[in-house]
């Protein structure tokens, strides 16, 4: 082995053995590696729900009859829906207008000539009024048509990869790509940022160690945060919400890798074009929301304008999230991810390179 | 004082500027890019039955606004596949043995989801049972019952009219806690807080001082968010405006301190930031209500959203904009967000003692 190299790998070595000192030694960052990448995977479990799971539905029950009553079991059995009873409309117009409610479902008092059933719902939430209509409408329609005679079409509808519809399996692979992306962004666009503001970026770079090798140091410390990170996360969606992982661990490894190229990258642009802490973090703000909104985390992208559709080709969040739900729901190898692999690793050589020259 | 931070503010011109492009970026990325509703969802049609009904069926669906037919194989396994690689959201078959006669049996035609992202396979199966549902009425077949819905306050469905109060609040709460939360901190990372001991400053003007010129802007950006919203995304303003700047300028006062006890706790501006953002943006966006109804949430987590600032501020933005009732109906979290002022206020004038700026 040559002199050079030896002497590259023994600085960094040492450099290492600084950066995760740093890292260690202050029990508040320690606190913040661990904390917030927890508290985003439980609160994003438990809330980050767009089906209905309850609702308190007003009732007018102008006809009264049994019938009329037997159509409000049905709603209430499936244990989603509590009911509150008005007299009149008003009343619960006057309730659906100060939030105690989220829909009325209203029996004309005709209602034993002309079977007609009234659902209004909330349209300030219009996402949940979609779904609470929805919900509320399959249930009266399965009680009614209990006994008589069935419609002559059926639909038979069958969801793969996830039979209920549940709403984690979505969201939480997400959010290892999301809590991976901004905690190493901002971790390494501070640290630079940091060594800079107090002068010891100077001070390291008078000694022997070459600029890459103190670079070098930093990412390799930022890229084990996040691969931390996502083991994590990974373990709590797995082990406590039992979302399904039916894909290669091996697939999921490479994809993580090829991601942090590109935050780190970013990471280091950032830092180049900030002189405080301050503006690193608006700066790494501004970027990180618009590329997490475009990525698909939370908004499907083809429901984006076109323009919009195709400015997310640039976003290396978009690739890596196909990547990580395809592998935890779809059930797929290293092989099947030839394009995602490919613009991620693109896009962080990209981000590499401009922040090499603007660090020069 | 305040003259001083205005000083700092304007001389950092590259912050100033990213504190002036935010809101506008952010109102025109979720106005824009952000819809929950669905249209021209990419599917696939199997017909394997020749029947004119049949046909007329898939007519049906590539007629809607919600779908787009984009493969029609003869073969169901190449639909399958395409479902597999995302190339469709969802596969209709129709099967062989469907026919127009309405006879005592029911044809089932086949609806295949990929049920990936669970909302998105929600609402197409609402879709496709509405079709099919028309469908089968118009065959002649009698309902007994008939079900009339409706949307208030919102007829068209229309996403953007729920998302655009919230994104308001975030950024409100985003600007306004991110901003403060590194000023003080700043102060205290440079040990001028010890100089500023021997100045007659006294706590209250220092906290004004800090906060005066962050909430000016957070006023300006206000006005120009509501700007946009009501110009450029046509949003309806049903309510009063003097209530909502009211209600706007105590939930800006609010963010603020939060962000300014924050700072003075954390101590580094590194810390200061990780934890304002932690504590106004994710639970401004998750647990506002702003995207994700707090009902459905379990016990304890519905009770944490009481403590959320943005929680209250969003649903009265909400009320006052979509539904026009004054809020005085909504007068708890009103309260609420006053109370939460008081507190926050008090807490950072005790936190500044400890610090040890004096009186």
């Amino acid at each position: 082995m040559s002199r050079g190299l030896w002497d590259s790998l023994i600085h960094l070595r040492a450099l290492l053995g600084k950066e995760f000192l740093q890292l260690w030694r202050n029990p508040r960052l320690r606190f913040f590696l661990v904390v917030p990448p927890l508290v985003q995977s439980l609160v994003f479990g438990y809330a980050a729900l767009y089906d209905v799971h309850h609702a308190v539905i007003g009732v007018v029950d102008e006809a009264g009859t049994q019938a009329t009553r037997e159509l409000l079991a049905a709603v209430t059995a499936g244990g989603h829906f509590t009911v509150r009873y008005y007299r009149a409309l008003q009343d619960a117009d006057a309730a659906l207008d100060c939030n105690r409610i989220r829909a009325i479902v209203q029996f004309p008092w005709d209602f034993d000539r002309a079977p007609v059933v009234q659902l209004i719902a909330d349209g300030a939430d219009p996402n949940s009024a979609q779904m609470i209509v929805g919900e509320l409408g399959q249930a009266l329609n399965r009680r009614a048509r209990a006994d008589s005679i069935q419609p002559p079409l059926r639909v038979e509808e069958r969801a793969w990869y996830n039979p209920n519809l549940d709403d984690r399996p979505f969201f939480l692979p997400g959010i290892i790509a999301n809590v991976v992306f901004t905690s190493t962004l901002m971790l390494i666009a501070l640290s630079v940022v940091r060594e800079r503001e107090i002068g010891t970026l100077e001070r390291l770079l008078v000694t022997p160690v070459a600029r890459l090798e103190v670079l070098l140091a930093k990412m390799l410390t930022v890229a084990a945060v996040g691969l931390f990170d996502v083991i994590l996360v990974t373990a709590v969606a797995v082990g406590w919400f039992e979302v399904p992982l039916r894909g290669s661990l091996i697939a999921l490894g490479l994809g993580s890798v090829l991601f942090l190229l590109s935050t780190l990258g970013l990471g280091l642009v950032i830092s180049s074009y900030s002189n405080t802490q301050q503006q690193a973090v608006l700066l790494a703000f501004l970027v990180i929301m618009p590329l997490s909104m475009l990525s698909g985390f939370a908004f499907p992208i083809s429901n984006m304008p076109v323009g919009m559709q195709w400015l997310t080709w640039l976003n290396p969040l978009r690739f890596f999230l196909v990547v990580i739900r395809v592998i935890f729901l779809k059930g797929e190898g290293v092989s099947a991810f030839g394009l995602e692999y490919g613009m991620m690793a693109l896009l962080g050589g990209i981000m590499l390179l401009l922040s090499w020259w603007r660090l020069r | 004082m305040a003259r001083k931070e205005w000083w700092h503010l304007l001389r950092d011109w590259r912050s100033l500027a990213l504190i002036l492009l935010m809101p506008g970026m952010l109102l025109f990325l979720f106005g824009y890019a952000i819809r929950l509703d669905i249209t021209q969802a990419p599917i696939a049609i199997v017909q394997e039955s020749p029947s004119g009904c049949a046909r007329e069926l898939a007519a049906r669906f590539a007629a809607s606004q919600a779908f787009q037919v984009v493969s029609s194989p003869a073969d169901r396994r190449v639909a399958t596949q395409a479902l597999h690689a995302g190339a469709v959201w969802a596969v209709l078959v129709i099967p062989h043995d469907f026919h127009c006669q309405t006879s005592p049996e029911q044809i089932a035609v086949q609806w295949l989801l990929d049920g990936v992202d669970a909302n998105s396979a929600r609402l197409l199966r609402n879709y496709a049972l509405a079709i099919v549902e028309q469908y089968a009425q118009d065959l002649g077949y009698r309902p007994p019952l008939r079900i009339q819905d409706r949307v208030r306050f919102n007829e068209t469905r229309d996403s953007r009219l729920a998302i655009i109060p919230g994104v308001i609040a975030i950024v409100m709460a985003v600007i306004g806690a991110l901003m403060t939360s590194l000023t003080i901190a700043r102060e205290v990372e440079l040990g001028n807080l010890v100089m500023l001991r021997t100045t007659p400053l006294n706590r209250r003007e220092f906290l004004l001082g800090k906060l005066l010129p962050y909430f000016c802007i957070g006023m300006g950006e206000l006005a120009v968010a509501l700007a946009v919203a009501v110009w450029l995304f046509a949003m309806p303003l049903r309510g009063s405006l003097p209530w909502l700047v009211l209600l706007s300028a105590l939930f800006l006062g609010v963010v603020m301190l939060q962000g300014a006890l924050l700072s003075s706790l954390a101590g580094n501006q590194l810390l200061a930031s990780q934890m304002a953002l932690l504590s106004t943006f994710l639970p401004a966006f998750l647990l506002s209500g702003f995207m994700f109804a707090i009902d459905n949430m379990p016990l304890v987590l519905r009770y944490l959203t009481l403590l959320v600032p943005a929680r209250h501020y969003v649903t009265l933005s909400r009320v006052i904009f979509l539904k026009g009732v004054t809020p005085l109906v909504l007068w708890a979290e009103a309260a609420a967000l006053l109370l939460m002022f008081i507190l926050l206020y008090r807490l950072t004038l005790a936190q500044l003692r400890k610090l040890g700026l004096l009186p």
